[in-house]
């Protein structure tokens, strides 16, 4: 079972806002399986009461928006909101998010799927989603913030980068990010100081396997990035990377950064495998 | 060919038992908690409806109240 399985089926239990315990033992799934179940899963938990959805979204077009947005707070809830949302054109979501508190959005946001309200989401005030965005990572909505990498702007990636404290917090973010080749864009855009933190944090934290499952999405440029950071780095990054490749049993991922290692960095991987082996 | 307990899955979510397949080597254990989870979740949102669109019609202005109703539940008074 992968680190990337384990993600998709903390996933999964979030859709189905359920504890991960409940799901225990799906992790045999290969993870691209997991991820399609997901989307299964939860296009179908839609679709079950998208008839009510609809109707709520017109019943709201008959309301003033400043009672609508008061109603949704107060009675609806941000789970039925985020539902409601996505059967509404982007036009009149966009005008009653004018009306709604930066706290009850980052609410709606957990339950909201971001490919369903791409265009709300673009024709919101750039200060407003950042807003909401900040928020979220005062929360700590790490895997939220992630998935609506997909659809917000370089700037507001920007800002919510830029905002973030502590370099571990980089990663959780970049788990939740749903299209792959959104992350070696984000990645592009963070500098080496960040990137070299966030794999000093990775090893700090024990989440190597985490970082390294997510440095294999990298495009060429980046995993050069990567490995010359993790080179010049403390011996203990590339041991907890050699780790990692180790127990996920994917020392094919490792490939594409040990070509741009020396051959003295790669003695330190080939020393630690034969202490994982031996 | 999926097994019963995928079958009822599938069913209860309407969707065909082939989007279903990668769990069919998962232990039967497994398979049984995702389906209890699927339906407690539709249960909850079901709920959540209900009780939403009830309070809604109570609580929007009287002179809109008739409309709201039809759209949210369809029928009269």
């Amino acid at each position: 079972m992968s680190i990337e399985a384990r993600i998709e089926v903390t996933k999964l239990a979030h859709e189905l806002g359920a504890s991960a315990v409940a799901l225990v033992g799906l992790e045999t799934v290969a993870a691209t399986d997991l991820r399609r179940l997901r989307g299964v899963i939860g296009d179908a938990l839609h679709d079950a009461h998208r008839g009510a959805f609809q109707r709520a979204a017109q019943a709201s077009a008959l309301l003033p928006a400043m009672l609508t947005a008061r109603l949704a707070q107060s009675i609806i809830g941000p789970y039925l909101a985020a539902r409601i949302a996505a059967e509404m054109p982007a036009d009149r979501s966009m005008k009653l998010a004018g009306h709604l508190d930066v706290a009850f959005l980052a609410d709606v946001c957990l339950s909201l799927d971001p490919a369903r309200v791409a265009d709300t989401i673009a024709g919101l005030p750039e200060r407003q989603v950042i807003d909401v965005a900040m928020e979220l990572l005062d929360r700590g909505e790490y895997a939220t913030l992630g998935k609506f990498v997909d659809v917000v702007s370089p700037e507001v990636v920007d800002a919510v980068t830029a905002g973030v404290q502590e370099p571990v917090a980089l990663m959780r973010i970049a788990i939740g990010i749903e299209a792959r080749h959104r992350l070696d864009e984000v990645v592009t855009r963070i500098d080496d100081v960040r990137l070299a933190a966030l794999l000093d944090a990775a090893v700090e934290h024990q989440e190597m396997p985490t970082a390294f499952a997510l440095l294999s999405d990298l495009g060429d440029d980046n995993r050069r990035r990567v490995a010359h950071l993790a080179a010049a780095a403390d011996p203990s990054v590339l041991e907890a990377i050699a780790q990692a490749a180790h127990e996920e049993g994917s020392w094919d991922r490792l490939l594409p950064f040990m070509v741009h290692f020396t051959s003295e960095q790669l003695d330190v991987l080939v020393a630690k495998l034969r202490r994982l082996v031996d | 060919m999926t097994t019963d307990d995928l079958q009822a899955l599938a069913r209860d979510l309407r969707v065909d038992a082939d989007d279903l397949r990668c769990l069919e080597d998962v232990d039967p254990d497994v398979r049984r908690r995702l389906h209890d989870a699927v339906l407690q979740a539709r249960l909850d949102q079901e709920r959540a409806l209900s009780d939403a669109f009830e309070q809604t019609i109570r609580l929007v202005p009287r002179p809109l109240r008739s409309r709201i109703r039809r759209v949210l539940v369809g029928g009269g008074s």
